[in-house]
């Protein structure tokens, strides 16, 4: 499970109208453990993860240029199979987003959409992914209940559920534990160390200590750019630009 | 200054009176149509149909009328709501909400929006000229379907637009189709506002006469045939008022409070469906 | 990935594609319908047009079985009643306006906002049904009489005593239109930032000087288009005019009092009758178009007012 191969971004730029919000990124991400894309708020680093899955062209006036290979194809090429792509990575936004239905049609919804499945099939997938999240427990009595009904954390989880139920390589995580209370936050981050075993994740945050909980690679995004990608011990420990010192010692405000 | 105090004493007097007068004339307008209609209501009155032919008959009731405008309101109410959905569709899902496009096709819903329905009802007339059509229920609920189109597609739009983004976002993150996305998540949060334009389209419908006197025509029997002549409340209340019979004119006072009541009703349910219906709808 | 998931892609991407060719298509035929239905009218009025253009718009001789057809008369009518309805709800509408929007708690500006719209909802035929019960016996038994004793010139005096005539029609016409008027005019003094009001309040004024010198002003543009757009919808409204106005051929008004023959009544009156005589179905097809091409018109010039306010204001 997880990519196959490193993902490799080439040149890659983003600009909203005018204003350029990514500047040539060059990067490669491991397929294997948890990628910290780490930087203050605002530099580009939810734009950054939004290309991975073609969000950003949901967005008006966005224009992206660059390559971005997953699994050795550039998936930046009109030609690419969007849904294919977007089977492969599961995104968690920084407000959980559940869809208007029940609790067990969202976990079910992304796999009922690609693949005829009979009921049997989709109770044991619902029970399978809401276990892996630690909420089967919690909402086993209620399944049909409307899903906006539980606590942001369960939503959360909820909407990782979802997102794993479609059998996804990648996780993509847009800062999401920074709506949550420290206890959901909690129960999220441990998922994702768990899953890190069988999933190639990359998460976006702007807070320091989780980064350090988590990231087994960091990239430090600032003012659109790159600055410094390294293992984590060494990204903390020997930070080599001078711009990635001053935002670990907090002189750098986000 | 004593007199900037008077003076605004005097605007705001004239304010009360003005705002005084409106209300008391919507008011009394219900009143009218209670008192008079009230008076004419009868079993008879409303389950059966007017006898003597042409429609000036002394016998019998509207039930022609009332059958005839729930027929007609439904049925173009059905074929507005198909027209307006594909479109409101395309523009917000097929394209960003604020594209050229999208706002071309706006531009043009509120032109459409802009035309009298006795317009309405000289196109579909010249329609019926021209292909030799009959005047009858299919020609009026095809009009009418026009006359409603604007007022159902721009409640839908505005339904549309307020979806949340990121709901959008999360569904196509699991890859789904825009047209999966539109059956299986917009129409589900968009529910109660959907509901909301049918009932006020409807309501509007069954309440316009100009479109359909020339397409639709009158007639004394039940609605049977898509091909035949249909009753409608408007027009009832229209025909059997001008004439000097007081039988007559009673069936028209009938008509009219029916009709009243009927788009009181779906104006009140329209408003309240926004509250019910949304069990799944996130908020 | 498998098998079973690629070949239902294929099927969902067919199906994703088909709707959106067909969605497409729908949305253009707005546009064509809208052309369409211009040129049916155009088209259909066109041999009486091609006859004598300036006669056909502008003449008042009305005679189908001569041949002759003259919308003046008509267009008259309805521009009269119009003019007059609008006379009437333009004072009423602005200060319900300025009642609801700068006087009234919000909660029971909201209800009473509420209350308005449901009652304007009400059928066109039921505010004829009103006119013909309350309206025309007022101003026949009262109005008239008093207005021609009291003020005898050409506009009160009248050989018309039915109490169906220019002004009741104007006076229906007014209430129906009213809650529209209200409604944008008080949208437009929303509009107005807290702080305009705020800073002509804190240097000593009434709050109705605030209004008159500040308010007015810069909602002038607003409220025109207001009455511009109330003016489109009323010259478009058919049944009450029909119920209401007099519709009396070969009658010129000139009186409140005289009877009016809107366009609108007279499409919906003699199109019956129009299968005999060619040009009589032009004639009233250009009846149509003529009331097609005043409310576009008037609808265009309203919203580009709406539109250069809210340009302004961004």
């Amino acid at each position: 499970m997880g990519a196959k191969e490193p993902i490799k971004i080439q040149n890659l730029s983003v600009s909203y109208g005018n204003q350029k919000v990514l500047k040539e990124i060059n990067l490669e991400i491991p397929e294997k453990g948890i990628t910290v894309i780490l930087g203050p708020s605002g530099c580009g680093k939810s734009t950054l993860l939004k290309c991975f899955n073609r969000i950003i062209e949901l967005e008006e006036n966005v224009k992206v240029d660059g390559k971005l290979f997953v699994d050795g194809e550039d998936i930046l090429h009109p030609k690419t199979d969007l849904i294919v792509l977007r089977k492969k990575m599961g995104l968690l936004l920084q407000k959980p987003q559940v869809l208007p239905m029940s609790i067990y049609e969202n976990v079910a919804f992304g796999a009922k959409i690609h693949k005829k499945m009979k009921k049997s099939e989709i109770d044991a997938l619902v029970e399978r992914e809401l276990k892996k999240v630690n909420l089967w427990d919690e909402v086993k009595d209620r399944l049909k209940s409307p899903a906006d009904k539980l606590s942001i954390g369960q939503q959360q989880r909820l909407c990782l559920a979802r997102g794993l139920a479609v059998e996804p390589e990648i996780i993509l995580g847009d800062e999401p534990t920074s709506a949550l209370d420290p206890l959901s936050a909690e129960v999220i981050e441990k998922q994702f160390l768990k899953l890190k075993e069988n999933y190639t994740i990359i998460l976006v945050t702007h807070m320091l200590r989780q980064a350090k909980r988590l990231a087994d690679y960091v990239a430090f995004i600032y003012l659109g750019e790159l600055v410094e990608f390294n293992s984590a011990p060494q990204f903390f420990e020997n930070p080599k630009d001078e711009r990635t010192k001053k935002y670990l010692s907090g002189l750098i405000a986000g | 200054m004593p007199f900037k105090k008077f003076e605004e004493k005097i605007f705001k007097g004239i304010m009360y009176i003005s705002f005084s007068l409106l209300a008391l004339s919507l008011f009394s307008i219900i009143v009218v149509v209670f008192v008079k209609g009230l008076g004419s209501l009868s079993f008879k009155m409303l389950f059966s149909v007017p006898k003597g032919g042409y429609y000036l008959g002394k016998e019998g009731g509207i039930l022609n009328a009332i059958l005839g405008s729930i027929a007609i309101g439904t049925i173009a109410t059905a074929l507005s709501f198909l027209y307006a959905f594909c479109i409101v569709f395309y523009i917000n899902v097929y394209r960003f909400s604020k594209s050229k496009f999208s706002r071309i096709v706006r531009f043009f819903l509120d032109i459409l929006w802009g035309i009298p329905s006795i317009v309405y009802g000289a196109f579909g007339f010249g329609i019926m000229l021209l292909f030799k059509i009959p005047a009858s229920l299919l020609a009026g609920a095809l009009t009418l379907s026009f006359v409603i189109l604007p007022i159902m597609a721009r409640t839908m739009d505005e339904t549309l637009r307020m979806i949340p983004f990121e709901m959008k976002q999360a569904a196509y993150s699991l890859g789904a189709t825009r047209f999966e996305i539109s059956y299986k998540v917009i129409i589900k949060q968009a529910f109660p506002g959907l509901l909301t334009a049918v009932l006020l389209a409807f309501g509007r419908g069954i309440g316009d006469a100009a479109s359909i006197i020339m397409t639709a025509s009158y007639t004394d029997s039940i609605p049977t045939s898509l091909l035949r002549p249909v009753a409608t409340l408007p027009l009832c209340v229209f025909f059997q008022l001008s004439t000097p019979f007081k039988e007559v004119q009673e069936r028209g006072y009938a008509a009219a409070f029916v009709l009243t009541m009927l788009m009181l009703l779906v104006s009140l349910l329209a408003r309240l469906s926004f509250r019910s219906f949304s069990k799944y709808v996130v908020k | 990935m498998d098998e079973l998931f690629f070949s239902k892609l294929k099927k969902r991407r067919r199906v994703n594609r088909l709707a959106r060719k067909l969605s497409f298509f729908i949305s253009l035929s707005v546009f064509f319908l809208f052309i369409l239905i211009c040129l049916m009218l155009f088209g259909s009025s066109f041999p009486l047009l091609k006859e004598n253009f300036f006669s056909a718009l502008f003449g008042s001789k009305w005679l189908p079985h001569d041949k002759q057809f003259g919308l003046g008369n008509f267009i008259l009518g309805s521009v009269y009643t119009t003019l007059i309805a609008l006379l009437i709800s333009v004072p009423i509408s602005l200060f319900t306006a300025i009642l609801i929007a700068e006087y009234m708690p919000n909660k029971f500006a909201r209800n009473t906002k509420l209350v308005f719209d449901v009652l304007s909802g009400v059928s066109p035929v039921v505010f004829g049904f009103w006119g013909v019960m309350v309206i025309v016996p007022l101003t026949r038994n009262y109005i008239q009489p008093f207005l021609a004793s009291a003020f005898p010139c050409r506009l009160f005096i009248s050989d018309n005593k039915s109490g169906f005539n220019v002004f009741s029609a104007a006076v229906v016409l007014a209430v129906m239109v009213s809650p529209l008027m209200v409604s944008i005019s008080e949208e437009v003094l929303r509009a107005i930032p807290f702080e305009v009001r705020q800073a002509t309040m804190s240097l000593g004024s009434t709050k109705w000087e605030m209004i008159k010198k500040v308010l007015l002003k810069r909602g002038l543009a607003g409220l025109v288009a207001a009455v511009i757009l109330s003016f489109s919808r009323t010259v478009g409204e058919t049944m009450a005019v029909l119920m209401v106005a007099g519709c009396q051929i070969a009658k010129t008004p000139i009186s409140l009092f005289d009877p009016a023959y809107p366009l609108p009544a007279l499409i919906a009156n003699t199109f019956g009758e129009t299968m005999s005589i060619p040009l009589y179905k032009s004639a009233i097809f250009l009846a149509a178009f003529v009331l097609l091409a005043l409310t576009l018109a008037s609808n265009l010039f309203g919203w580009s007012i709406l539109l250069k306010i809210e340009e302004e204001s961004s």
